[in-house]
């Protein structure tokens, strides 16, 4: 075992901050509010990205054939970690390289990928996820939003919600039912523009434009729009979801939260052995989970197949984010309150998100206790 | 950045499963806890408490050794032995290794006659390696306890050059290790009893509430393990603490949820639960116990912040943690 990084790592890490520490302006933890969804942030996203994607920062885990520089897993996640980190400047466009990209490279036509895989690669392309319904949450399998295939193509009708991204995405990873079986359901890929789209934010406390409902009124897409087979679509949500539930390392954001609140309580002399002993404990499950990411990294790297070690990650995830949480609530409810600490309010609010998100805490409880534990199927 | 065991690390933990699996029924007769000679000649043979210092292994190694006697029904020494005799001490111990520490008294887990005996204070480190006799602690904390009184303390010789604070760097790496063997067999009979015993007509492993609480624990477990490891290869003494904190702090969940969803046969000495039970309890509080680990690693980790504390607020009385 070997808990070190290689030279070749903390270069590619030093690197990474460097560039931040170049583009990020002074004041963009006050003006962003580390909020991904916010019209700043996608803004300042756009111009970020096409600068990282110069620099050979946006999509080094590619292979070079699609615009990347075949960087391994570990190169990928140290991006992810320092991108976290910083309050996430890539925007939502973390989203096309960490997941939409990765799915079109492996499931995408030709044209597909002549399509959309140089746009994301420069910086260019936002991505929704039409996944959620308002009666397909956790069951996601029974959705019912359906594309009726017509001789040009798909005409879809159905409903999407908590779509982040929704009203400024270039395209919607779309699913929806093709056939009579539960598992009948297609992937496809709809520009946003395309008429009998209807986005609407939902209000709410992760941010800005982090919800919304998408209608689909008879919307037309020609067949090319079909990523992967027609009623497989759930290998591709499969992949997609191995992808990102242990793709965005959260916990880099509730450490540098961490860190921040205890700055803030020691200014106030108010940091003493129960605030530490507090604090340590959240540090400590952040800790956890960062091996426990760093082991699923590991995995990929090695080119194993996805195991659980997946949905303990993510698990332990939400179990570290709450920990933080709780600990600034408990200690630094003026600072909450007043909102003059953007660092310490953003890990306290996107951890509301960590157990929902990508498979909920109880959806991955559920995976561990058949695949890891093997407890008799529930009934 | 490498999680996973070296080709001799993993042969070496594929042999010790072979182990555990050969020592996992306990003997019939009830006790809270059994020796075992014959474990103890197959690991003399095998020389699996010396790993620490075998060429192409080492202190990662040494952590899965005791891992594994953890999860055995056994109470066998193996942290004194296998971690801190040879990586703190510099020698290794031919006798089972009791620790005292003046910071956490209390009766020490094997010591008794024959064994050796190591007493660390803030100030220097003892050892006394042949313990003529020592007062026996009935208990049911599933191990040999003894009782470190003065007259043993005072035959302790001071050991020259040797820190306590690398004395309590093993120890918590072995605790952790320790904690994470009995969480691992706790766990695993407890998910093959609710997979077997049937209620309402269907196992009762296959509630979701049952599910819920022992895949919370499983990640418990994976967690602190994976902390274990990485303290053991940087040897540092903010990883162990941290470690030892989280580890502890499962401990009590794991202790609860394994008990609970076995109800009553978990509560007897007819059942082996109860070996994996009061050893998860007798380490959960062991120097102090998660908050006691928490607060020193707080203080390590933030004393920088601390440091540019204004002169007024460094004088403040009782904010500061005693190291």
């Amino acid at each position: 075992m070997d808990f070190t990084w290689t030279d070749e790592q903390s270069e590619f890490r030093a690197r990474v901050r460097r560039v931040l520490a170049e583009q990020l302006p002074p004041d963009w933890e006050a003006q962003s509010r580390l909020d991904p969804s916010s019209e700043y942030v996608t803004a300042f996203a756009r111009r970020f990205c096409p600068i990282l994607a110069a620099e050979g920062l946006l999509t080094p885990h590619w292979p070079s054939a699609y615009g990347g520089a075949d960087a391994d897993a570990w190169m990928h996640w140290i991006l992810n970690e320092e991108m976290t980190f910083a309050g996430e400047p890539r925007g939502y466009q973390y989203m096309s390289v960490n997941w939409a990209g990765p799915a079109l490279i492996r499931f995408g036509t030709e044209a597909q990928k002549e399509e959309h895989l140089a746009r994301i690669a420069r910086g260019e392309l936002f991505y929704c996820q039409g996944f959620s319904e308002p009666n397909a949450g956790s069951d996601l399998a029974s959705l019912t939003t359906r594309a009726v295939t017509t001789s040009r193509g798909y005409v879809v009708r159905g409903q999407k919600i908590w779509t982040s991204a929704a009203s400024f995405a270039d395209y919607c990873v779309l699913l929806a039912r093709t056939g009579p079986a539960r598992k009948d359901i297609s992937v496809l890929l709809a520009p946003m523009s395309v008429p009998g789209i209807t986005v609407r934010v939902i209000p709410g406390f992760q941010g800005e434009r982090a919800f919304h409902e998408v209608f689909f009124d008879d919307v037309e897409l020609p067949s090319s729009c079909l990523l992967g087979e027609a009623d497989r679509g759930w290998d591709v949500v499969s992949a997609i979801l191995h992808n990102e539930r242990v793709g965005m390392p959260r916990y880099m954001l509730s450490l540098r939260g961490l860190d921040q609140a205890v700055v803030w309580l020691d200014a106030r002399g108010r940091f003493g052995p129960i605030e530490a002993m507090r604090a340590a404990e959240a540090r400590a499950a952040c800790e956890a989970v960062r091996l426990q990411c760093y082991r699923v990294i590991d995995g990929r790297v090695k080119g194993l197949p996805p195991t659980v070690e997946t949905s303990l990650a993510r698990y332990a995830m939400y179990r570290a984010d709450r920990l933080v949480a709780q600990f600034v609530a408990e200690f630094c409810g003026p600072c909450l309150v007043a909102g003059d600490e953007p660092v310490i309010s953003a890990a306290y609010r996107r951890a509301a998100a960590t157990g929902i998100a990508s498979g909920t805490a109880e959806v991955q409880l559920n995976l561990i206790a058949r695949d890891h534990l093997k407890l008799p199927k529930a009934s | 950045m490498d999680l996973g065991l070296s080709a001799d690390d993993r042969l070496l933990a594929e042999a010790l499963d072979r182990l555990v699996v050969a020592y996992r029924d306990p003997p019939l007769k009830a006790a809270t806890f059994h020796p075992s000679t014959a474990l103890e000649a197959d690991l003399a043979e095998a020389g699996y408490l010396q790993v620490s210092e075998e060429e192409g292994l080492g202190p990662v190694a040494g952590v899965l050794v005791v891992e594994a006697l953890a999860r055995t029904p056994y109470a066998i020494e193996a942290a004194g032995r296998a971690l801190i005799a040879p990586l703190a001490l510099g020698r290794t111990s031919p006798r089972p290794l009791a620790v005292f520490d003046a910071a956490d008294p209390r009766p020490a887990r094997f010591l008794a006659s024959a064994s050796a005996l190591l007493v660390v204070s803030d100030e220097d480190v003892r050892l006394l390696d042949a313990v003529d006799a020592a007062e026996q602690v009935q208990t049911r904390f599933a191990y040999p306890y003894g009782r470190a009184d003065t007259q043993l303390l005072a035959a302790a010789r001071p050991l020259a050059g040797v820190a306590p604070a690398a004395v309590r760097l093993w120890r918590r790496i072995g605790l952790c290790a320790e904690a994470v063997g009995a969480m691992r067999s706790a766990l695993e009979l407890t998910a093959r009893y609710v997979a077997d015993r049937s209620q309402f007509g269907r196992p009762i492993g296959s509630f979701q509430a049952v599910q819920h609480r022992l895949a919370e624990c499983a990640c418990l477990v994976e967690g602190g393990w994976l902390m274990t490891l990485k303290a053991a290869a940087t040897a540092q003494e903010t990883d162990a603490l941290l470690a030892l904190a989280f580890v502890q702090r499962a401990l009590g969940q794991l202790v609860d949820e394994t008990n609970q969803l076995h109800g009553a046969i978990g509560l007897t000495l007819e059942y082996p639960l109860h070996y994996w039970s009061y050893r998860m309890r007798a380490v959960q509080g062991e120097l102090g116990g998660a908050a006691r680990q928490a607060e020193l690693a707080g203080d390590r980790l933030w004393r920088h912040v601390k440091s540019q504390e204004r002169d007024d607020a460094a004088s403040a009385p009782g904010r500061g943690v005693k190291a």
